[in-house]
């Protein structure tokens, strides 16, 4: 019945958000495909400095994790700034979404999104200087995450 | 037709729905050139030329389902933002709707009344919005009034039968709503409330059933109290001694353990003495209440010529051994006038009516938002009736009132935490947030175990996400405090649960040096076989050079087994082998499941099913990360999902008596109350499991019965797999079944065992004291006691609480295996009977 209305529309926690992963090994529609079954989480803007142990007690406020991976840097292998977060039910991923994306950690905004799934490789960050991509661009000074962007670092460094 | 238009266009634009079809423009446009030229014929000419146009575009563009589904849309789109902000007044857009429904009634007649049925039942706040629209409905269309009211009787047998007594409780409120509205005759709706009373007083059946109508009831007087008091007066107060009577009788032994505070400045109610008392003063008030909207008043004119219909006859569905009624619940009381601003509106008072109805709404409003905070958060401070209560003080009155809700917050906890969070962002909420965290620790002394366990969680997290800032020194008195006294147990663990959130240094930063004595130890690794004198260490050397040469797990377990004939026994074997593995693993979560996972043959070959070798790795762990609480609830976690350990073990470890010294910690009861999820999640699933095989072999079954070619050996051969998958299916089930009781008996009876000890060595001491006259010794031996004896007490029910479906199953085995034993102990046996009254 086409009539009937459908109350459950207004949940956001199952929106997909824009990002798709340049590197999928298949096609949108899988990708997206995969994104609304999945119970995986990319956390961003985290800081440098934000360990496993501290995510793992924010987020199993919304249910059991079965495992968390941190990004690294790829060429120091240092934390860079975001995670993979992995919970055994979608429901309990859905209430992350809901009440932990747009918190706080570590002082910190966390954003989280759906992915599709962690697949080995991509817990290392894509930029230019081994770290995430955003990082490359980033104009402003944030001290959790390295000081000023590379660019710029070299920049001021030259003219000590 | 061109009327038929003009109607629907002039009803839809009250709703600023813009309408960009060529017709629309078009019309537009005649009527500017008309104005300009003046009529002629001409312009008549062309008029009609343009229409037939139009109706040619229609018959191109559209086929009949394609329009149909369109304005099916449309009508839902009017019928579920109805009565939402609006340029219009409510009363217009009422009447407006009403006169754009009234075209479509006779051709989406069932259409508009399943919407109308799905609004009410999913938006209850509304609900005075949708009775006026269907009063004036009725009123321009008597047939559609009757059929609503079958639909809606319908409806709720339907939501009876499956258990949703929430819905029913809309459905019913709204019949009481038409009556303002002229739908239904009253006389009809009193047989109605007496129907409703005769359940109320059928006897044979759970005190819930009876409590659900008697609500139900209670709920409608404040709708239709006053016509009832009107025109009913002697039915209605012969309803309400029967009412009485019943409350009078009531068993109340649930209450104790549904208080938040076993005494409190506020009472803590039960539910229906509360109603009750509210309703009486409603009654006092000769029933005049100021609270709820009454938009159909702007329609008397209309209304008053409506033709009324009977209520027809309504049977509730009787009790059956599935029937799941709504368990009795206490009111959460933590506000009152003296504690809201002078300036504002005044807080209506615990027993007035608009203190019940201003809750109802808002809980209601919490119900349908709580997958969107922010939404949900802009809809509590928008409320519109902001302006007759102090509004902030009621909505953390409500949202407090359900993070707190015993036995089991209505959803997620954290969900509370991130919409505080987001009431934050608002001017003057903040500041009653940081009041209501000084009265929660002003007044946790009485405060129920199960539910200082969500102040402390929710505290933290609230802390975390606003740089740890808070007023600690005020909070000083906590530091010298009993370590089982609940402000000071309060307090440590909030700051152990905020540096799980950052880092110990950060502790520190934050909190004055008074504090120092309450920050946590570093949650560093105790690890002894460094020491060049222990004499495990050469063994300890070569299993940490067998781990860092990486090599297999089938490997390790050979190396292991070469100390056979050494005086090293298994047991010893296996802890030095999982010590060093947490030891060279220490570094994060990941590198101890990287390690588990890698060895996890090596662990299983040695542990097998030995309960020793599982107390041997608990005991290991614990030894090995006593300080750091975190680590130890997500390695036993991990231990369980991995099968290392089961419940049953983790079970004995934690009451075993070198656990004792931790008991008073949070993390303790954290890991046995995943312990205890993690069975309880296998049983359900197992059920799961069963349910669907059932569903399953039924659904070939039928479709086998319509098959007539087949052979009767055919027939056979094919049903025998499925009934060996099912037996498979069902054995599993009993035995997960049966593990889950076994391990709800073994932690009750350990918990039990303490109280019991405990009241014995109470005795013991107290005859000492006696003996001694010492006056400091019984001050402070009572003052232990009653710490110590309320914290395993709160423990106790906390077991009761979050386990209570699974518990209701297995009460028969509890009266029978456990109580008998202890029988004798009166404040034992009294959690339980309170227990057992939550679904009596």
């Amino acid at each position: 019945m086409s009539g009937v209305v459908n109350f459950r529309a207004k949940d956001d926690a199952s929106v997909l958000g824009p990002y798709r992963d340049q590197r999928f090994k298949g096609t949108l529609r899988e990708q997206e495909k995969l994104l609304l079954t999945s119970k995986t989480l990319y956390v961003g803007n985290l800081s440098y400095y934000t360990t496993e142990e501290q995510t793992y007690e924010l987020f199993s406020r919304a249910g059991d994790i079965k495992r968390i991976i941190m990004g690294i840097d790829r060429f120091k292998k240092t934390p860079c700034g975001f995670c993979f977060v992995e919970y055994y039910l979608r429901e309990d991923a859905e209430d992350a979404m809901r009440c932990i994306n747009g918190t706080r950690l570590d002082d910190r905004i966390i954003r989280t999104d759906w992915d599709a799934g962690f697949v080995e490789g991509r817990q290392y960050g894509r930029g230019k200087h081994g770290g995430q991509v955003r990082d490359e661009y980033r104009k402003d000074y944030d001290p959790g995450r390295g000081g000023w962007n590379r660019v710029i670092a070299t920049r001021n460094a030259g003219l000590e | 037709m061109i009327d038929e238009e003009d109607k629907e266009q002039d009803g839809r634009s009250d709703f600023g729905i813009s309408n960009r079809g060529r017709n629309y423009r078009r019309r537009n446009l005649s009527d500017n050139r008309r104005h300009f030229v003046g009529q002629d014929d001409e312009e008549r000419r062309q008029h009609a030329d343009l229409e037939e146009d139009d109706i040619s575009c229609k018959r191109k563009r559209h086929g009949s389902d394609v329009m149909k589904d369109e304005i099916l849309y449309k009508l839902t789109e009017l019928l579920t933002h109805i009565g939402e902000k609006s340029n219009s007044s409510l009363e217009s857009n009422l009447e407006g709707l009403a006169q754009v429904l009234e075209t479509d009634l006779d051709t989406y007649k069932e259409h508009i009344i399943e919407i109308l049925i799905s609004c009410m039942c999913n938006m209850p706040d509304k609900l005075t919005v949708y009775s006026t629209l269907v009063g004036l409905l009725n009123a321009k269309k008597y047939n559609f009034g009757a059929e609503l009211l079958d639909k809606l009787l319908s409806r709720l047998n339907e939501l009876m039968k499956a258990n949703d007594f929430d819905r029913a409780l809309y459905v019913i409120i709204f019949f009481s709503d038409l009556v303002n509205c002229r739908v239904i005759t009253l006389n009809s709706f009193v047989d109605f409330l007496v129907d409703l009373i005769n359940c109320a007083s059928q006897t044979g059946v759970p005190q819930v059933r009876r409590d659900w109508f008697v609500y139900v009831f209670l709920h409608c007087l404040p709708w239709v109290g006053q016509e009832l008091a009107e025109k009913n007066q002697n039915q209605l107060n012969a309803m309400l001694d029967i009412v009485e009577k019943y409350l009078h009788s009531r068993n109340k032994e649930h209450v104790k353990i549904l208080q938040v505070w076993t005494n409190s400045i506020h009472e803590q109610e039960d539910y229906l003495d509360c109603l009750w008392a509210q309703i009486l003063k409603l009654r006092s008030d000769k029933w005049e209440e100021k609270f709820i909207t009454r938009h159909y008043v702007a329609f008397d004119g209309t209304l008053a010529d409506a033709l009324q219909h009977n209520l027809p006859n309504f049977e509730s569905p009787p009790h059956i051994p599935n029937s799941i009624y709504p368990l009795p619940s206490v009111i959460f009381r933590f506000f009152d006038y003296a504690d809201c601003p002078d300036d504002g509106p005044l807080l209506p008072g615990a027993h007035s009516i608009e203190r019940f109805l201003v809750e109802e709404e808002l809980r209601w409003i919490l119900d349908q938002e709580k997958a969107n905070r922010k939404k949900c958060a802009s809809r509590l401070l928008e409320y519109d009736k902001r302006t007759l209560v102090p509004i902030n003080y009621v909505i953390l009155e409500v949202v407090f009132s359900q993070l707190f809700h015993l036995p089991e917050a209505p959803t997620r906890p954290i969900f509370y935490g991130s919409l505080l969070i987001e009431l934050c962002k608002t001017k003057s909420m903040p500041q009653v947030i940081a009041q209501a965290a000084e009265i929660f620790y002003q007044r946790i002394d009485s405060m129920q175990v199960a539910c200082i366990d969500r102040l402390i969680d929710w505290f933290s997290y609230h802390m975390s996400n606003f740089e740890y800032r808070w007023s600690w020194s005020d909070w000083s008195d906590c530091i010298d405090l009993d370590r089982l006294a609940p402000k000071h147990i309060f307090v440590r663990e909030v700051l152990d649960k905020c540096m799980r959130l950052s880092y110990h240094q950060r502790l520190a930063e934050f909190l004055p040096p008074a504090f120092e004595k309450m920050i946590p130890e570093k949650p560093v690794i105790s690890y002894d076989l460094n020491d060049d004198e222990h004499p495990d260490r050469d063994f300890a050397i070569i299993l940490e050079k067998a781990f860092r040469d990486k090599i297999s797990a089938d490997e390790m377990i050979d190396l292991l087994r070469s100390k056979t004939g050494n005086r090293m026994d298994i047991n010893s074997r296996l802890s030095i082998f999982f010590k060093v593995l947490l030891y060279l693993a220490r570094k994060t979560f990941s590198h101890n499941f990287a390690a588990l996972t890698r060895y996890y043959s090596t662990l299983k070959e040695f542990i097998g099913g030995r309960e020793d070798a599982q107390l041997t790795i608990l005991r290991t762990l614990y030894e090995t990360w006593k300080l750091n609480g975190q680590m130890i609830i997500v390695l036993v976690t991990k231990l369980l999902k991995m099968s290392l350990v089961d419940a049953s073990a983790v079970v004995a470890w934690l009451f075993s008596d070198e656990m004792k010294h931790e008991f008073e910690r949070l993390w303790i009861w954290e890991i046995l109350n995943r312990a205890l999820e993690h069975v309880s999640g296998h049983v359900h699933r197992s059920r799961q499991a069963v349910e669907n095989r059932k569903l399953k072999n039924e659904r070939k079954d039928s479709d086998h019965e319509k098959d007539d070619f087949d052979m009767e050996a055919d027939e056979h051969h094919i049903t025998d797999p499925n009934a060996v998958e099912l037996f498979v299916k069902e054995s599993e089930f009993a035995d997960l079944h049966e593990c889950l009781k076994n391990l709800l008996l073994d932690v009750l009876h350990a918990i039990f065992s303490s109280l019991i000890e405990y009241n014995g060595l109470c005795f013991q001491k107290f005859a000492i004291t006696l003996a001694e006259h010492i006056v400091n010794s019984e001050s402070s031996g009572r003052d232990f006691q009653n710490n110590w004896y309320s914290y395993v007490t709160g423990r106790f029910k906390n077991v009761f609480l979050k386990h209570w479906k699974d518990l209701f199953e297995f009460r028969e085995a509890l009266e029978k295996e456990l109580f008998k034993e202890f029988a004798i102990d009166i404040n034992v046996m009294e959690n339980y009977n309170q227990f057992k009254a939550l679904m009596a």
